[in-house]
């Protein structure tokens, strides 16, 4: 999903180290579908995909959902509706 | 490395579904059961079960999205089964990573079981296995089974949670060969697939539909410059991902060639000479 995304884990975790709060606006955490890929290849063993969780629910437990339900295409099968609903909305 | 002789002298295992296995992916659960029964595998569903919560909460300060796995776990146990199967690559991580969670982590297993007061105490004593585990043991009995060779090139699609983290990873997480073997097992042939682990932007389906096209189109790109007449997967969001979006991807990429997706257990199926 890299390509997708306008931050690469890297630059997000360099973000993250500075202080930056600009990066709970980046594309990226909302990109990153947990494949766990960077996390698992990364040679220091930061924890990345855990990160971006943290970054999702940043907005999330303030009540900002990244997608309106009523949008979602219902002829999707549950697994995927279910999967969107618990990581895009709070 | 995956233990030997995963199920002990048992031939019945308990099985939990999840929600797409009785829906989207019904030919996913009927191909299995039947395969499984041929080689004398009872795949017995749990009496009662609940949908697991999908995609693992990896937020360690709220339990609350852990509970469903937790519960069906208990179920499981409950009816006397000390391992419990599933088919779904996403519902087999979830309660694999909060299995594990129960095993390693006694604050948070003191919290749910107070929590959860009318249950008994969970305490990780499950073992959650994914069927593929199951077959890499049994080669032999696969090959002895085969009436119709394949005798066709596929590619085998593992995509993220069936390897990832890699404490749940069911093969080598980063070069994993348990399809290819059972594609040969079955008298196909497994073509080199790069792409075997990438993501396939999974839920990302419900509101970036873009970011699946894209990856649908690498993808299958991938296998068929490899020389694959056909993709083999094990999860249902990958399956609709890679199949169902084709008509779409060859809009947005005109020169994309699709092609056709299977379960592994649909493969199984069609060499053991299984009507569906």
């Amino acid at each position: 999903m890299a390509n997708e995304m306008d931050l690469l884990p890297n630059q997000v975790i360099l973000l993250v180290i500075r202080g930056d709060e600009s990066v709970v606006d980046a594309k990226t955490p909302w990109v990153c579908a947990q494949c766990y890929q960077c996390g698992v290849r990364c040679p220091k063993n930061v924890d990345i995909t855990k990160i971006m969780e943290a970054l999702r629910l940043i907005k999330l437990r303030k009540n900002i959902d990244h997608i309106k339900l009523e949008k979602v295409k219902k002829n999707l099968p549950q697994i995927a509706l279910v999967s969107a609903t618990r990581k895009y909305t709070g | 490395m995956q233990p030997v002789n995963i199920l002990g002298d048992k031939m019945e295992i308990a099985y939990y579904p999840g929600c797409t296995l009785k829906t989207n992916a019904k030919e996913f659960e009927e191909t299995a059961i039947k395969v499984f029964e041929k080689l004398g595998i009872k795949l017995k569903e749990i009496n009662k079960w609940y949908c697991c919560g999908t995609v693992y909460s990896l937020a360690t300060d709220n339990l609350m999205y852990r509970l469903a796995a937790i519960r069906n776990l208990i179920r499981a146990k409950e009816e006397g089964y000390d391992k419990l199967v599933t088919l779904c690559s996403i519902c087999y991580n979830t309660l694999k990573q909060t299995n594990l969670m129960a095993r390693e982590d006694e604050d948070a297993m003191y919290k749910i079981n107070s929590f959860m007061d009318e249950e008994p105490d969970y305490d990780g004593s499950v073992e959650v296995i994914h069927p593929l585990q199951i077959l890499n043991e049994m080669m032999d009995e696969v090959k002895a089974k085969v009436k119709k060779p394949l005798n066709k090139k596929y590619a085998a699609y593992y995509g993220c949670l069936l390897l990832r983290p890699k404490e749940v990873a069911i093969d080598e997480y980063e070069n994993p060969s348990v399809m290819e073997r059972l594609i040969e097992a079955l008298g196909g042939s497994a073509v080199n697939f790069p792409l075997k682990n990438e993501c396939c932007g999974s839920y990302n389906v419900a509101c970036n539909k873009e970011a699946v096209i894209d990856a649908n189109y690498r993808i299958i790109t991938n296998a068929r410059k490899n020389g694959a007449e056909a993709i083999v997967t094990s999860c249902p969001l990958c399956h609709f991902n890679l199949k169902e979006i084709q008509k779409e991807v060859k809009k947005a990429y005109p020169d994309f060639v699709g092609l056709p997706v299977y379960y592994f257990t649909e493969i199984m199926a069609m060499a053991f000479g299984v009507k569906k």
